[in-house]
């Protein structure tokens, strides 16, 4: 006789557990509230932070949708999805607009999302303010007093050194005029996309024991400073190679071929979809 | 039917969350309180509520003249250890709470400290009816622009309540059920305010 899994493959004992941590992160936006974390059929580091939020939320109508940096086809999205298929039977979707919980490694998707979807992200390190304080009793005790003279003097070495921000990904953001947050290390493309969003955000950190939250329409600021506005990723004068789309974070690549570099959407989705569209109209419109 | 202990919890998490996320926002949880009939001692929702949140690793506290039997139902239920209000993870308000107990009870409960916020009392408050009209507005998180209050509050509630929330990030979240299996909940960020008054000071 083969037992059938238990629904959404955690028990409901830790359900509960992630639950009520998942609640106070919500009422307190920005806090990392710590969780007990459970063991997962995964590696820690891998997002299993994400993946226990997923569980903890998922119930027989939703639709989900699970991406790692913007495609939906790598390694670790498709195992996360076949996991979710396998112990709730609950459809999985690539297009944005259908899913109602999106869980996603270090990209917020190009399509708007609504008060409808929640968008769970995995993150690998959730203290900002880790690289120069080890302790996490000190990181404690400096987010209860609001100092965050280091966050501020990290960037002001950055921008001595090398006239800017070097951030990259998981640039800091002021949460709600209190927390300072690491937004996941999601592109800073994405960092405004956060303020005033119209969906529930998830942070979930397995390996750190940690889950917090953006509640929908609340404030996030990029730290920056007054002469050094922040900024996102450029790709101005730069397009999607297959579907020439503007405005979005793009891929650079290097064809060996050629000896040229080309852009590509990193939203794999986001991409097939407007190509859909485009061959689409081309159909529509053809005459012979 | 039979009240499902995976997917009815499941659903009323969700909802609860979604109020927890947005403040004011009455969310409907019918279907599975009409399952909970077994339920005699308080409204279903608040049973729902306490399945959802409640087991043996948190502590609760209830108010009221039928507390004995409501704590009974709640310990055989989900274990959850029966303490006083000053310490309690979750505290119960039932439907007859006499006003004066209820906020002394606020005033006394476990807020959170600075370096520990999420050590702070959660309060499930059972209302008349939620959606009828009151004096209060919301905003803060959660909320775009603002928010009708999602049930009448007196003006020494929302007095007591600001006090013990002015500290953020330390404060306490309440979740408000009622008879018809309806749920909301304003959590610490909300800032409740009178409607006549554009920015209310104590």
């Amino acid at each position: 006789m083969k037992a059938e899994p238990q629904f959404a493959f955690l028990d409901e004992g830790s359900k509960k557990e992630i639950r009520r941590a998942t609640l106070k992160a919500v009422a307190i936006p920005g806090y990392q509230v710590p969780f007990a974390s459970r063991e997962m059929p995964m590696a820690r580091g891998w997002g299993t932070g994400g993946l226990q939020l997923t569980c903890s939320l998922v119930g027989k109508d939703d639709v989900l949708k699970v991406i790692d940096q913007g495609a939906d086809e790598s390694v670790n999205a498709v195992s996360i999805k076949k996991l979710i298929r396998a112990t709730t039977g609950i459809p999985v979707t690539e297009r944005t607009e259908e899913a109602s919980l999106i869980q996603s490694r270090h990209r917020i998707p190009e399509v708007p999302l609504t008060k409808d979807q929640i968008l769970v992200l995995q993150v690998p390190m959730p203290e900002p303010l880790r690289k120069y304080e080890k302790k996490e009793s000190v990181t404690k005790r400096l987010h209860a007093e609001s100092e965050y003279s280091g966050a501020w003097l990290m960037l002001f070495e950055q921008i001595m050194k090398y006239g800017r921000t070097t951030t990259g990904a998981d640039h800091p953001v002021l949460v709600n005029g209190r927390y300072v947050m690491a937004p996941s290390p999601i592109p800073r493309f994405d960092n405004p996309k956060m303020d005033h969003s119209e969906a529930l955000i998830l942070l979930g950190a397995g390996r750190e024991k940690k889950i917090y939250a953006v509640p929908p329409y609340t404030e996030i600021r990029s730290l920056a400073f007054e002469d050094h506005p922040f900024e996102g990723e450029d790709f101005s004068g730069k397009s999607c190679r297959f579907c020439g789309a503007t405005g979005v974070f793009l891929d650079e690549l290097y064809i060996q071929e050629t000896g040229m570099t080309e852009h590509q959407c990193n939203d794999t989705s986001h991409c097939a979809d407007r190509l859909g569209r485009q061959e689409e109209k081309e159909v529509q419109h053809a005459t012979i | 039917m039979q009240l499902d202990s995976v997917h009815d919890i499941q659903k009323v998490y969700r909802e609860l969350l979604q109020c927890m996320a947005r403040p004011g926002k009455i969310a409907d949880i019918r279907d599975s309180a009409a399952k909970a009939d077994f339920v005699r001692e308080c409204h279903p929702a608040t049973f729902l509520v306490i399945q959802t949140l409640l087991d043996a690793e948190v502590t609760f506290h209830v108010l009221g003249e039928r507390k004995d039997a409501i704590r009974r139902k709640i310990e055989d239920y989900t274990f959850a250890g029966h303490t006083s209000a000053e310490d309690a993870d979750y505290i119960i308000a039932p439907a007859e709470t006499g006003e004066p107990e209820l906020l002394e009870a606020i005033r006394g409960c476990r807020a959170g400290t600075l370096e520990n916020p999420h050590q702070s009392a959660t309060w499930i408050i059972e209302a008349g009816a939620l959606g009828g009209s009151s004096d209060w507005k919301l905003s803060g998180p959660g909320i775009r622009d603002e928010a009708e209050a999602p049930i009448a509050l007196s003006e020494a509630f929302v007095r007591t309540r600001s006090m013990k929330t002015q500290e953020f990030p330390t404060g306490i979240d309440l979740i408000f059920t009622d008879g018809d299996g309806l749920i909301s909940s304003i959590p610490r960020t909300t800032a409740i305010t009178a409607k006549e008054e554009s920015a209310w000071v104590m």
